[in-house]
């Protein structure tokens, strides 16, 4: 994808966005009276930002469709996009695990160990497993000492 | 004499003292790492002052903002990578002076000019917040409205090289402050039906989600197992009386410029440390000698970049404006403790405000210690890869998040943010007026609506007096070198676009 692609979606985003809040907003707001004698009620302020906010999204859009440099129209690289993208599913994972399941240091001593053994995988499997495990225990440990001993703060 | 014994009783506690201790050495840290940084650092410990008295959390985290300038040196000194932005000026003679054999010293100077100039910085807090908060006092709705506006503006238009993109930001950081329960009306907005969103959006989960977890990122993305290797395993820090006399001068225009340039909203250390090194080597009898391992190149901005924080923090006590992206996130920690900053606040936290003074320059010298016994060890601590650093600080970013309210809505939350603001800073979105906008929201929505109803929804009400119309005069002066540059910068275009037209005719 080219940074013109990415930035052309960004601003369609950001218009679907302010349209989507000020929708919602002015619902909510419907349901009760939302306009004093000044005519400055609740959703005045929040509608005003709406339209600064799809008018500029506007104005970068087209200034963007107009750009065809070389810059604009180079492609996005990501490095490590694959690192990006294990993580976020791991950490997805994890709240997911943590919210349904329970056993908040069982999934954190999990989530740092498959973290850092995917990290240091260039050194080797046994390797990076190894000092995987070992920092995830001594983490977790400490952890749990602190927040679940010291602190009682149960997670 | 009473009321300063008074607060200096309240001050030196045990809580207070090891939030100091706690903050400098996560700011030192945190700091130094080159990818983590000062902003970083007091959002992870944002949640923290949750479970603290006011003045303990807060001090915490000005402790951390502090530390954080100054390890911000250590990398770029030993290293040659700045830790922060503040220090990428430090990195021009502290990097040579290091590879010159003389590391522990370039360190030393670093943190003695830090340390002046972070009490240069306390100084300009103590004596000029007070009488601009008692000035402050005149101000109505409109007033203050408007300078917030000033804020958003001097921020907005000063970060970020795209300005649409600028103010996109600010009218995002605005509209996520306006979400939840209108507390005049009482009707719910833009809460897409979930409860968890009827306070507002968890400040703690906004902060850390685009600060930190957008950043780890970025870090995944700068490489894993980048080992940043330090050839200095001795660090002879002793500095003589000549070289203190050396950086005296430096130290006090970098002072000067530093808490000058803090002050105005939106420039802050980034900015002001290389105003200060640029003034200091133009003032210097040898300005060959710079970029060469100069001891004055590494006093200026390190004192400048210290003392900017003690200037950031004048406009954010006095109106309630914070001046960077740091002292939005120490705002942040006011709001949770239900404290509104502004100039009342000197009336009606009278001790905290001292407490903040007074402690401002504990700091500083928690700062100065910590950094003497400890520079040497935690020059170690750049050897630690980024796979490491990025698996804990995101399980502590987790934690910190839950921790502030126990919902697990605000951890998908942050997730969310943390994902769309990696896409948005990529895309030169600026992450620093979303949340300046975000802290500034209730203040200006607030004001606005008044100073309407007041005026029965005439905007002349912004105009009506001496002292708005002054601050619209600023905020006009604010705006022009941006809408000056842009016009200048579409008029060289269009000059380069009809004379390329006129050279493809000829041809």
């Amino acid at each position: 994808m080219t940074l013109k692609s990415l930035n052309s979606i960004m601003s369609i985003l950001l218009i679907i966005g302010g349209i989507s809040y000020a929708l919602n907003l002015n619902h909510s707001a419907s349901q009760a009276i939302f306009f004093s004698s000044s005519g400055v009620g609740p959703v005045y302020f929040p509608n005003i930002l709406t339209g600064l906010l799809i008018f500029l999204s506007l104005v970068t859009l087209i200034k963007n469709l107009r750009d065809s440099g070389p810059e604009n129209m180079a492609r996005v690289v990501t490095p490590n996009l694959g690192y990006i993208l294990v993580t976020l599913a791991l950490v997805i994972a994890f709240i997911a695990s943590w919210q349904f399941i329970g056993f908040f240091y069982l999934n954190v001593f999990a989530l740092l160990t498959i973290l850092m053994t995917i990290y240091r995988i260039e050194f080797g499997i046994r390797n990076s497993l190894l000092v995987g495990v070992v920092t995830a225990a001594c983490t977790t440990g400490f952890l749990f000492g602190l927040f679940g001993k010291i602190l009682g703060i149960s997670f | 004499m009473e009321t300063f014994i008074n607060d200096l009783g309240n001050l030196f506690t045990i809580t207070n003292m090891l939030c100091i201790l706690l903050g400098t050495g996560v700011g030192l840290v945190f700091g130094a790492l080159p990818g983590l940084g000062t902003v970083i650092a007091v959002a992870l410990l944002l949640p923290v002052t949750f479970t603290l008295p006011p003045l303990a959390g807060i001090l915490m985290l000005l402790a951390t903002y502090q530390a954080g300038e100054y390890g911000g040196s250590i990398s770029a000194i030993l290293l040659g990578v700045p830790g922060t932005p503040q220090a990428a000026a430090t990195v021009l003679d502290g990097y040579p002076m290091a590879m010159n054999g003389a590391p522990g010293k370039a360190l030393s100077f670093s943190l003695l000019s830090s340390s002046i100039g972070g009490i240069f910085g306390g100084l300009v807090l103590i004596f000029v917040s007070v009488p601009l908060a008692e000035f402050a006092l005149n101000f109505g709705s409109p007033e203050y409205f408007l300078l917030g506006v000033i804020g958003l503006i001097t921020v907005g238009l000063l970060s970020g090289t795209d300005k649409i993109k600028s103010l996109i930001s600010i009218i995002l950081g605005l509209m996520a402050g306006t979400v939840g329960v209108d507390t005049l009306t009482g009707v719910d907005r833009a809460t897409f039906g979930q409860p968890e969103l009827m306070d507002g959006i968890n400040l703690v989960a906004f902060l850390v989600g685009m600060f930190a977890v957008s950043e780890l990122f970025i870090m995944i993305s700068k490489g894993l197992n980048t080992r940043y290797i330090s050839a200095h395993t001795k660090l002879e820090t002793r500095l003589t009386k000549e070289d203190v006399k050396l950086i005296a001068k430096p130290t006090l225009i970098g002072s000067l410029i530093g808490a000058a340039t803090g002050i105005l909203p939106g420039i802050g250390g980034g900015a002001s440390c290389w105003f200060a090194y640029a003034a200091v080597s133009k003032m210097s009898k040898h300005p060959e000698k710079f970029g060469k391992g100069c001891a004055e190149g590494i006093a200026a901005p390190e004192s400048s970049n210290n003392a900017s924080a003690g200037g950031a923090m004048v406009p954010f006590l006095a109106l309630g404006i914070p001046g960077s992206a740091a002292v939005a996130i120490i705002m942040g920690a006011f709001i949770m403790h239900g404290i509104q900053p502004g100039p009342n606040v000197f009336t009606a936290e009278r001790d905290l405000v001292y407490g903040i003074f007074y402690g401002f320059m504990l700091t500083t010298v928690a700062m100065f210690l910590v950094g003497s016994l400890v520079t040497p060890v935690f020059s170690r601590v750049l050897l630690v890869p980024n796979s490491f650093l990025v698996a804990i600080v995101l399980v502590l970013c987790l934690i910190g998040i839950y921790a502030s309210k126990a919902a697990f809505f605000d951890l998908w939350l942050a997730l969310g943010v943390g994902v769309v603001f990696y896409i948005l800073k990529r895309l030169d979105y600026s992450v620093s007026s979303v949340i300046i906008a975000y802290v500034l929201a209730p203040i200006i929505e607030e004001n606005f609506r008044r100073s309407l109803t007041l005026s029965n929804g005439s905007y002349q009400v912004f105009i009506s007096n001496g002292y708005s119309i002054a601050l619209v005069l600023m905020i006009l002066l604010a705006a022009a070198p941006s809408i000056h540059n842009a016009f200048k910068k579409r008029g060289n275009q269009s000059a380069s676009a009809t004379a390329e037209g006129r050279t493809n005719t000829a041809d």
